[in-house]
This record gives C-alpha cells, sequence and structure tokens, in this order.
C-alpha cells in the first residue's frame, strides 16, 4: 500500500515533527502494510493547543452545523466502504466478514445515532422558589483526549468522537499504534468534510510517551479510554494529579450462565459467537462458561463439535470467521495463558496450539480453544486472556451460578442462558456487571450504553449516556429576592 | 393554473364526488389551483390506507424512520423555491417571508428527524408495598415504553401552510404513525405540491395521505372518524373546539394549537424607540395572520405617549404591496372573508370608543385596489372590555393599552379566554422574570417577540390550545406511554 499516513493537527495533514515513523504490520502475513507518523512531545502540545484555540468556536457553532458535520463524516465512510474494510481487516487481522458487515457500518451509524440523539441533551429548570430562578446550562468539557483500542479500530474511536464533538468538545485522539490507519483516514475524511481545523486532531505513537503526554497535558479537561484493566489504572493513577476525571472501558472476565432449561442450539450458536468472534479479542467475549451440572457434558461436546466448524484462515476471504490475532507479542501472551492452563490439570478439548495450515504459519494464528473442569479460582479464570481461549466449569445452583461469576476483579458482562426468563431476572438483579444479557451475548447497538464496573471501569460508551461523559451541567441562579440571602439577617438588628 | 390531485395510499387520486374547488392569488383573485373536493368517502380511504401502513411503519427502526424524515427535510430544502414561490401566489406571503419559512420548515423536519433517535422509556423505581406504604407487587421491574399513537389527523392552517405542514409531519412520523393530512382548504395547491414532494421518495404507501377539501367535509370527517387515534390541529379556537367535541366520543389524543390574544408588555426603562419599531415589525409580518403575534400592547403610562408616536410612525412606514415585490414588507389578507372579518372588527372597536391612530381602511391605489388588502391599523385608548381586545382578529390590527404598576398589567394581560404567547420589555429582569412567572402563556419572551427556535415545543393555555406541539420532545407529544409490570419470582 503506497498511501501516505498523516496525523491530523490543526487542520492540516502532518508528519511527525521528529521524522521518525512507526510500521503497521499485517498479523496474516508479518507484511509492512504502512508507516505512520510516530509523533513527539512537541506534536502532542501542537495538537493540544489546537484543539483548546479551536474549542470555543466550535462550541458556539449552530447545533445543527455539528450535525452536518457528523453526517457527512459518516457519508464519506460509507462511501469509502470497500477501502476501509481491507484497511481494517488488513491492520489488525479481524475478519473481512466482521469490518464489513459490523465496524465500517457501525462506524457511520454512531455518527447519524449521535447527530440525532445530541440535539435533545437538554439542562434542567430548577424548583428552588419564587426567590430564584434556578437552572442547569449544559456545557462541553472542553478538550479531550482519546485513548481508542485496536481491537475495531474505527469504530471505538467513533464511538468517542461522535459524542465528544456533538456536544461542543474537540479532541485529540491517539489510536492504537498497531491499527492507526482507519483512524488516519478519518483525519482525511474531516479535511473533506470541511471540519474546522483543530476540532479533532488525531496523533499517533507509543502510549506510554504519547498517551501519558495527553493525559498529563494541562489543557486537556478529561481522558476518554478503552484498554486493558492495568493501562485504565496507570491513566487513573497519572491523571489524579490533576484531578483529571477520566473515563474508562476495560477489561472483562465474562461468564457465560446456562441454565438446566437453557436452549441448548440457541446457547451453543451464542457460546461459540461470543468466544471466537474476533478471536475472542473483545472486552465484552465470554470467557468464563458456568454450565448447569445436568447439562454440561451436553454443552461441551456440541460446543467442541460447534467450535470445529469455524474456519480458521486468511482475513482477506469472505468465509473465512476466525483470523489471526492482532500481533506477536499479543499471541505469545495468550500462549501463556494456554500453557498455564494446560498445567493447571484443567482438560483440554479443543485447540490449544496454532493451526497447522501454510496460511496459518504465515500470520499469528491461533486455533479456537477449549478448556473443561476448571477451577473457577485458577489463573485461566480469573485473567482477562483477551483471545480465543475460554474455560468450562459446572454449577449445581442458581445462587452458585451467581456467586462464581461475580468473584472477579472485572464487572463488564455477563449472559444468562434460560427459559426461565423470571429466574433469569432475579440473577440478573444480582450480578454485578454494567449488561446482562438473558439468551444473548455481544449484542450491543448504539442505543444500548456500555460499560461496566469494578475493574472493568465505570464509564458508558453510547446511548444518550455517554453524552454524559463529555458534557458537565453548570448551575445558574438568577436572583430575584433583590437582596443577599444570608442566615445572620434577625441576629444584626 | 395547476391542476392538483390528491395522494392516498401511494397513489394520485380524484375526489370520489369528482368535483373541484379553486384556490385564488389574494393579490389579484386570480385562481391558482384547481383541487379535488375531498368527503367522507374519500377520507375513508385514507385512514384505510394509513392503518393499513401502520404496522410496518411503526416497526421500523428509530434509525430507519429518523432516515426518512431527514430525506422529507432534505427535499423540502431542495424545493424550497418552488414552495416558496406558490407561498406567495397562494397565500400572500411576502417574496422575503416565504423563503425564511421554508427554512424554517426544513429545520423542524430536522429536528424532529433527530428526535426520532431520542425516543426513550423510562424504568421506575418501584419497590414492594410494606406495611401501609403502596407499592408494586415483590420482585417487580415496571416500565413505561413508548408507542406511536396509530393513525393520525393532520389539519394544518393557511397561515403558515408549508411550516405547518412539515412540523406536523415530522414530528408525527418520526414515532412511528402514519397520518391523513388535511391542508386547509384557502391554500390547497401548497398542499399538493407537498404531494408532489414526498411522491418522489418513495415513502412507504399509505404512511402519508393528503386529502384536500373543506374543515366542515373533510375535516369533521376526520376528526370523528374512528380509526383516527390522535387529531393534530391547528388553527382557531373557534374550530378547534367543533374539533374537539367532534373527537370526544372516540376519546381521541388531541393537540390542539390555537388562537391568541397575545399582550407584549412595555415597562418604563425600555428602549422605547426601539422597542416600538422592533414590535411593529413583528406585530404586521404576514399582515397579522399569526397566533403568535402581539396584538395587545400594554404601555407603562410614563412612557406611553412617546411608545405610541414611534409605533404609529413605524406603521405608517411599512410598505403595503404586492407580494412578489421585494420591497413589499405587508402583502394581502388572505381572502375576502379574512378582510370583512377584520373590518367588522375594526369597525366595531371604533363603535365601541377605541381611538383608529392610523390605517383602519383599504389601500385605494391600484393595483392595490384590487385585492384583499388592510393598510396596518392600530387603536389606542383600548380598554379590557371591548372586542378588540378580547377576541382574535387574525389580521394587521394592534390595540395599545396603557398601565401604571406591574400587578395592574399581569392582571389585564391575563384577563383573556386566551393563553398563548407574551413578551415583556425592559432592562429589569427580575421585574421580567416576575411577570414571566405571572404570566397566563405557554411561551413567554423577555424583550423580544415571536424568535422560534426548533428546539422549544410550542403551545398554549387556557383556549389557546392542549398539549405542546415540536421541540426536542416534540416526537413525544406524538407517543403513548404503555407501563408495564414484570413481576419475577
Amino acid at each position: 500500500m503506497d498511501h501516505t499516513y498523516c496525523m491530523l493537527i490543526d487542520g492540516r495533514l502532518a508528519q511527525a515533527s521528529t521524522g521518525e515513523t512507526i510500521e503497521v504490520v499485517n498479523p496474516a502475513d508479518r507484511q509492512v502494510i504502512a508507516s505512520v507518523p510516530k509523533a513527539g512531545p512537541d506534536d502532542l502540545d501542537t495538537a493540544v493547543e489546537a484543539a483548546s484555540r479551536a474549542q470555543w468556536a466550535w462550541a458556539a457553532e449552530h447545533p445543527v452545523d455539528r450535525c452536518r458535520v457528523l453526517f457527512e463524516l459518516a457519508h464519506l465512510i460509507r462511501d469509502h466502504h470497500d477501502e476501509l474494510v481491507r484497511l481494517e481487516t488488513a491492520q489488525y487481522g479481524g475478519p473481512v466478514f466482521k469490518t464489513g458487515r459490523f465496524d465500517i457500518p457501525a462506524a457511520a451509524g454512531i455518527l447519524e445515532y449521535y447527530a440525532g440523539v445530541g440535539r435533545g441533551l437538554t439542562g434542567m429548570t430548577l424548583p428552588v422558589g419564587p426567590s430564584a430562578r434556578a437552572m442547569t446550562l449544559r456545557e462541553p468539557l472542553g478538550v479531550v483526549g482519546l485513548i481508542t483500542p485496536w481491537n475495531f479500530p474505527l469504530v471505538t474511536a467513533i464511538a468517542k468522537i461522535a459524542p465528544a464533538l456533538i456536544t461542543g468538545n474537540t479532541c485529540v485522539v491517539k489510536p492504537a499504534s498497531c491499527a492507526p490507519l482507519t483512524v488516519l483516514r478519518l483525519g482525511e475524511f474531516a479535511v473533506e468534510a470541511g471540519v474546522p481545523a483543530g476540532v479533532l486532531n488525531i496523533v499517533t505513537g507509543p502510549g506510554g510517551s504519547i498517551g501519558e503526554a495527553l493525559v498529563t497535558h494541562p489543557k486537556v479537561a478529561k481522558i476518554n479510554f478503552t484498554g486493558d484493566s492495568q493501562t485504565g489504572k496507570r491513566i487513573m493513577s497519572l491523571a489524579s494529579a490533576a484531578v483529571k476525571p477520566v473515563a474508562c472501558e476495560l477489561g472483562g472476565k465474562n461468564a457465560f450462565i446456562v441454565l438446566g432449561d437453557a436452549d441448548l442450539d440457541a446457547a451453543i450458536e451464542g457460546a461459540v459467537w461470543s468466544s471466537f468472534f474476533n478471536s475472542g479479542q473483545n472486552c465484552g467475549s465470554a470467557s468464563r462458561f458456568f454450565v448447569h451440572e445436568s447439562v454440561y457434558d451436553e454443552f461441551a461436546g456440541r460446543f467442541v463439535t460447534a467450535a470445529e466448524k469455524l474456519t480458521v484462515g486468511d482475513p482477506l476471504k469472505p468465509e473465512t470467521m476466525i483470523g489471526p490475532v492482532a500481533y506477536e507479542a499479543h499471541r505469545d501472551r495468550i500462549e501463556r495463558f494456554v500453557e498455564g492452563a494446560k498445567r493447571s490439570g484443567a482438560r483440554l478439548l479443543l485447540g490449544g496450539e496454532r493451526p497447522d495450515t501454510p496460511e496459518a504459519r504465515a500470520g499469528f494464528f491461533l486455533s479456537p480453544t477449549i478448556f473443561a473442569d476448571c477451577d473457577p479460582k485458577m489463573e485461566l479464570m480469573q485473567e482477562e486472556v483477551f483471545g480465543p481461549v475460554v474455560g468450562l466449569a459446572p454449577f449445581r445452583t442458581s445462587d452458585e451460578a451467581v456467586a462464581l461469576t461475580n468473584d472477579t476483579r472485572y464487572g463488564l458482562c455477563a449472559s444468562i442462558w434460560t427459559h426461565d426468563l423470571r429466574l433469569g431476572m432475579v440473577m440478573a438483579e444480582q450480578i454485578k456487571t454494567g449488561t446482562v444479557w438473558i439468551n444473548q451475548h455481544l449484542a450491543i447497538v448504539p442505543e444500548i450504553p456500555w460499560g461496566g464496573c469494578k475493574e472493568s471501569g465505570w464509564s458508558k460508551e453510547n446511548s444518550t449516556l455517554a453524552l454524559e461523559e463529555y458534557t458537565m451541567q453548570k448551575h445558574l441562579w438568577i436572583d430575584l429576592a433583590g437582596k443577599p440571602h444570608t442566615l445572620w439577617e434577625d441576629m444584626l438588628r | 393554473m395547476d391542476t392538483c390531485k390528491m395522494w392516498i395510499d401511494g397513489r394520485w387520486a380524484d375526489a370520489d364526488s369528482g368535483r373541484t374547488f379553486r384556490t385564488h392569488n389574494p393579490a389579484t383573485g386570480d385562481v391558482v389551483a384547481e383541487v379535488p373536493l375531498g368527503g367522507p368517502s374519500d377520507v375513508d380511504r385514507a385512514v384505510a390506507a394509513a392503518r393499513a401502513a401502520l404496522p410496518a411503519w411503526s416497526r421500523k427502526s428509530q434509525a430507519e424512520r429518523s432516515a426518512v424524515v431527514a430525506r422529507i427535510a432534505a427535499a423540502i430544502r431542495e424545493h424550497a423555491e418552488e414552495l416558496a414561490r406558490l407561498e406567495v401566489l397562494e397565500h400572500g406571503a411576502t417574496a422575503t417571508h416565504a423563503p425564511m419559512m421554508m427554512g424554517f420548515a426544513a429545520g423542524n423536519l430536522e429536528l424532529a428527524a433527530s428526535g426520532a433517535r431520542t425516543l426513550m422509556g423510562e424504568v421506575l423505581p418501584v419497590a414492594p408495598s410494606k406495611g401501609d406504604a403502596p407499592g408494586a407487587g415483590p420482585s417487580t421491574v415496571a416500565y413505561m415504553q413508548r408507542e406511536p399513537v396509530g393513525v393520525c389527523a393532520l389539519i394544518t392552517p393557511w397561515n403558515v401552510p408549508s411550516l405547518m405542514i412539515a412540523t406536523k409531519i415530522g414530528f408525527c412520523l418520526a414515532p412511528g404513525n402514519t397520518c391523513v393530512l388535511k391542508p386547509p382548504s384557502i391554500n390547497s395547491g401548497i398542499g399538493l405540491k407537498w404531494a408532489e414532494i414526498l411522491a418522489e421518495l418513495d415513502l412507504p404507501p399509505g404512511v402519508v395521505n393528503i386529502v384536500t377539501g373543506p374543515g366542515g367535509n373533510v375535516g369533521s370527517a376526520l376528526a370523528s372518524h374512528p380509526g383516527v387515534d390522535l387529531v393534530s390541529f391547528t388553527g382557531s379556537s373557534e374550530v378547534g373546539k367543533s374539533i374537539i367535541a367532534a373527537s370526544s366520543q372516540t376519546v381521541k389524543t388531541l393537540i390542539m394549537e390555537l388562537g391568541g390574544k397575545n399582550p407584549a408588555i412595555i415597562l418604563e426603562d425600555a428602549d422605547v424607540e426601539a422597542v416600538a419599531a422592533e414590535l411593529c415589525s413583528i406585530a404586521f409580518e404576514n399582515a397579522g395572520q399569526n397566533c403568535a403575534q402581539p396584538s395587545r400592547l400594554y404601555v407603562q403610562e410614563r412612557v406611553h405617549d412617546r411608545f405610541v408616536a414611534a409605533f404609529i410612525a413605524a406603521a405608517e412606514a411599512i410598505k403595503v404591496g404586492d407580494p412578489a415585490g421585494h420591497d413589499t414588507v405587508m402583502g394581502p389578507v388572505v381572502s375576502k372573508e379574512q378582510r370583512d372579518r377584520i373590518e367588522g372588527y375594526i369597525a366595531s372597536a371604533i363603535e365601541e370608543g377605541a381611538t383608529l391612530a392610523t390605517g383602519g381602511r383599504r389601500p385605494t391605489q391600484p393595483p392595490l385596489d384590487r385585492g384583499f388588502y388592510v393598510m396596518p391599523t392600530v387603536f389606542t385608548d383600548v380598554t379590557q372590555s371591548m372586542t378588540i381586545a378580547r377576541e382574535e382578529v387574525f389580521g394587521p390590527v394592534v390595540g395599545i393599552h396603557r398601565f401604571s404598576s406591574d400587578e395592574q398589567v399581569l392582571q389585564a394581560a391575563n384577563d383573556t379566554v386566551f393563553g398563548l404567547c407574551a413578551s415583556v420589555w425592559t432592562k429589569d429582569y427580575a421585574r421580567a422574570l416576575r411577570l414571566v412567572n405571572g404570566l397566563q402563556a405557554g411561551t413567554v419572551w423577555v424583550n423580544q417577540h415571536m424568535n422560534l427556535s426548533p428546539e422549544t415545543p410550542w403551545g398554549g393555555f387556557k383556549e389557546s390550545g392542549l398539549a405542546k406541539e415540536g421541540g426536542v420532545i416534540g416526537p413525544e407529544g406524538y407517543t403513548q406511554l404503555k407501563l408495564v409490570y414484570l413481576k419475577h419470582d
């Protein structure tokens, strides 16, 4: 690919001030597909300053004009669908069925969603009595720093950019260095769409330098980060020195609970999907399977049979269901978990190795892997693997299933598979996660709030709740009484 | 002359009666359009088509409906010039005012499209009953879900024809209703031009149906039709009451945007000359034919005479002329009937002792001797008991009252069956806000009048109407709330 990728800083497409670059590698075949600028501290600073300068005028734009910008970006994304699909797949390995049916259309759809709900964001008038008129005014925060991951590169960036911009903030986006290309193309679309200079800035560089500089920059009002919990903790810690708010959407160790009366056909299909979709590289993936003892063996057997049908291979092929994982070090990490699980005595039902085809040997591929009879306390059942590896364990009572589900540092999501809605609701109320699905897993659409609790982070992405992340309500009180109200009036007489 | 057809179930239709009626250019009397004379059987067909289209339309996602309403907005922007031209010809809107109305119409549609995505229900904080504290059953989730009402009858007024068609269609369709639109008889050519524009957009048949005919015929058929779930009407309070009555047998949901006798209150610290000029310009826009216009001006004693002098001067400077003329500020009123009615009010004001300060007559110079013109008319020394202080004139007639104290003017301003809107003009915000709080009006402006933004819902108190229409809550007005109790234990 010979496209020159540039950052977007103050309305200009720019290389790094140092001239340094980072290579982007296709995990399917280890080929370098592009270089992108490796920003230096000066570049980051220029971007933040530009965002700061542009923010007042952007917030003062007519809402119709901010909407038009979002609609135009959506339009350009749809117009460039095929190109973006191939780029998304090539840079991080997600198969084209995914990037084509989900990532690229969803990115456009989220822009359109926020151009809609963004116009309905209101303040409040407050019942304080006749001596004053009190209300809250909705205001943007200022410059927001958006740090976005590689597992859904474009759509996760859009999910932050859209609500940030529609509410009148300006942005500095730092996409994941291993998969920045589609976000950088978005920068080019922003220029084409006439986004005012400084409103959207995209700076590529390592988290440790550029990311941290963004977090600690005094002119950045808030950080919104999606990534692993360890990095989230680091960001929160850095931000604390300035009492800077941080929105975090972090890891998960999500439970998939199969009750004795579950529709096993649906549960198996849901299990395979939620475990191995995107090679398990989703914060919302199911990775702990708690199956009622009465259906445990049947479930395990059918789970294996269904997973064996998954086609692993070249992500550019339309029939490929499982592509490579995103980069080599990531595969190494996943394999360490697999080895650990093998040593722990859990029963390996499927996979546990790299697929042995010429196509798979060319890149960073892993076979879908299922362990059974897992001790809920073992490493595989407590640490986020972020790969195509899951563990099964049986349970006897629904109370036990809930306790097992809650026995984790994480709290992102969970699913319950049962015909008994009443039982599902009871369990849903007791499970400590941000999302509970009943007879579904990984259904995420723009209208629903996505976010967890505990070490999964506490902020919400998508839905109208995300608008709260990017605004504050300023209380305005207009006195009507004509004199200050003090508590010592009568004492002065 | 345009020959137009109604649009029912995605097809062009003549009236079952085979008959037509004509619309006229109020500046010249020339025929503008020949329009099908619809009746109850045409209404039946249209309602049936809307009912048949309802399941599929209401089950579309919010995203899909939002996109459709956005496309209607885009189509209106594309056809704005045509629609504006027709508004000048068939309504007498001025050539400068009509394009603004099209921009406003598209703006309301765009906001309705956005609003389609925001509609949500609420989960309610119920708890199980405990002792003598009532509650829901144990282990119960209670929530409200918003659903479209169903088939809506949209009956639009003649004074801002395209704007009202846009507003009602947008907020009706966004949450999943289908509709039958009855545009105003006086300027139905505009309504059927809308049909042409909508027909190009490939809407599912039956989602929008347009039936033309008189209110007494088509309008009342819609208001009482058992297949209509909601009536949204903008027009006079008199007709509004008959629609409410007609709809009462089937207990329809109602959105009624009716008349006003809107007060503007000018306090002694206002910038008198500037306020007089601004209010005058607002009062005579569209020849005084907006429900929102100020028609009772209450001027504080100390500045009364200065204000009156400035207001009269401004009124006399208004260029009355052919609406198509680019320097025309005020065109004719919409019809002979309306002019007769307005002239009746002028006569009664004189008879009841108000002072005719300016106007009160027809222009005599050709070509204005042809066409339904009335000169900008100002009465002073108006008192509360006079007819022009109590009844909506809906023409270029303003009455000026004196007042002494805030308490007195509040009482006088509220002394009306209407409650649509009002304005307060002063530099003293505390006085302004106290008056704002005291005024019985659905919209109150401070130091402006008639500035409307699509985000703000519109609707009056008292006999000025029922419910609010449009704004960020616009689609909600066209929904109903279903309470669900889900017991799970």
